[in-house]
């Protein structure tokens, strides 16, 4: 079973390719629009990546609810997806 | 001589996005003259002139971009139908744009461009007139906002990214001596514009004004709004560019929008344009408009359609007023429910009175689309009007 830790280190490395940021820019606690580069269009680059690359099944719902780190870390472990 | 170039689609079109892969299918090349596109993905293309051999996998190439842009991993929106009063009885079914043209209450100028008549006119002014109650149920600020916008504002908010096929530019000649004479002394025009020398014109730095509501927000930018919210209204010529799939009063390049446009927190945004749509929803059951509210997305284009859609659907940024057309068993969205989160208010520093940027939203209506749909509903004899409009009419 994946850590706690390995999650958000996956996640934030998920985020920060999406966004084309640096890592370092993306803590484990960001969230939609705290960076410049996390607007509608970067979360969408996010959903889409989270889609290719761990297999989530991105609907409109999901789009809603994974408006940060933290949220999204809590949805992959319910879900019991693995990276 | 046109010709029709038979293009299949090299994945599968979700029906969702049929109707908006064809519009886009207008901005590949300036020699299509029509475009449809079936749910099976069978495109055709008329073109104004026979290709080159070398030019037709060019062309084809740039259809299926086109198709793999919009319709690879789409999400399928879940739309929302707010109301539903697309079933009212009405007493006409015609389309009543061959009837304006004949009374020469519509003089069309050019492609999207009309000289509009009394009838027509009177008809705005009457929803104009709701519109304004509208507003004052919100003690909205009345402005009046300029029909240019600077080129730089459009890019500070990612206009460039998400509409540029829709944008209208404005030039004028360069302040040059010999150039003014030039033009003053050969300008001309031919069958495809104006014959000048492109270098008579200055750089672009101002367009046409897409929207009403931006004028408000850059008012606000970079300063705090120094007020827990704010109500505005406005009424502006907007300016959208829609190539062939400019038509009648449905589609034009020049048109009206009348705006109430709100700023504040999330909550008060939010409320204020729920509460904006009960009001009109009472409204137009006085009329008698038969229409439906549903979820709807901007004509973002092809690049950043799925994405901008996708979200836009999610968070159910938009809803249109959607009329019924009985002539062609359609519907024309004649208004919209806008919520921006607080895109304007990050991008732009409008700050509210605790620091945090200001969220906006706007409820938008085209005036010439309005009377257009009420004449396709109710048609041209005043007894078939409800009492309301035909009783403002006549007095």
């Amino acid at each position: 079973m994946e850590t706690q830790e390995s999650y958000d280190q996956a996640i934030c490395r998920l985020v920060a390719l999406a966004l084309q940021v640096p890592e370092e820019q993306v803590s484990a606690q960001l969230a939609f629009g705290e960076i410049p580069q996390w607007t509608s269009l970067g979360h969408m680059e996010i959903m889409f990546q989270l889609e290719s690359e761990l297999g989530v099944e991105i609907s409109e719902e999901t789009i809603t609810q994974l408006i940060s780190i933290p949220a999204m870390v809590a949805y992959l472990q319910e879900n019991g997806v693995q990276h | 001589m046109s010709i029709t170039l038979p293009v299949m689609a090299n994945l599968p079109l979700p029906a969702h996005l049929v109707g908006e892969i064809q519009s886009k299918l207008a901005y590949v090349d300036e020699r299509i003259l029509s475009a449809t596109v079936s749910p099976a993905g069978e495109i055709r293309l008329v073109l104004k002139q026979p290709l080159q051999p070398q030019e037709e996998p060019v062309l084809v190439d740039k259809v299926q971009r086109v198709v793999e842009l919009m319709a690879k991993g789409a999400l399928k929106p879940k739309t929302q139908l707010l109301e539903d009063f697309s079933q009212r009885p009405l007493p006409y079914d015609q389309d009543p744009y061959p009837e304006l043209l004949a009374r020469r209450e519509l003089h069309q100028e050019a492609n999207g461009i009309y000289v509009i008549g009394p009838l027509l006119t009177r008809l705005i002014d009457y929803f104009e007139g709701i519109f304004l109650r509208l507003a004052a149920e919100f003690d909205a600020q009345p402005y009046r906002f300029p029909t240019l916008i600077p080129a730089r504002y459009l890019e500070r908010v990612n206009y460039f990214r998400a509409f540029p096929h829709s944008l209208s530019f404005v030039t004028h000649l360069r302040s040059d001596l010999d150039v003014i004479d030039a033009f003053a002394g050969q300008a001309s025009c031919d069958e495809h514009g104006l014959n000048v020398p492109p270098d008579s014109f200055s750089a672009v730095q101002t367009l046409l004004s897409p929207a009403v509501c931006y004028h408000l927000y850059f008012a606000l930018a970079d300063k705090p709004l120094g007020r827990e919210h704010l109500a505005v209204t406005a009424v502006g010529n907007c300016f959208r560019y829609e190539s062939i799939n400019l038509s009648s009063l449905e589609r034009l390049w020049d048109f009206t929008m009348r705006e109430v446009i709100f700023v504040g927190s999330k909550e008060h945004v939010l409320a204020q344009r729920e509460q904006a749509r009960l009001w009109m929803s009472q409204a137009l059951a006085e009329i008698g408009l038969a229409y439906h509210v549903e979820s709807a997305t901007d004509p973002f284009f092809i690049g950043e359609f799925r994405k901008q859609a996708a979200f836009q659907s999610a968070f159910q940024l938009k809803f249109e007023i959607r009329a019924r057309l009985p002539f062609k068993n359609s519907t024309l969205a004649v208004g919209s429910y806008n919520y921006h989160q607080d895109f304007f208010g990050r991008n732009l520093q409008i700050t509210l009175p605790d620091g945090s940027p200001a969220h906006t939203g706007c409820v938008a209506f085209g005036l010439e689309r309005m009377a257009f749909a009420f004449l396709a509903q109710f048609g041209f004899d005043l007894a078939d009007w409800p009492a309301p409009v035909r009783q403002a009419m006549q007095g």
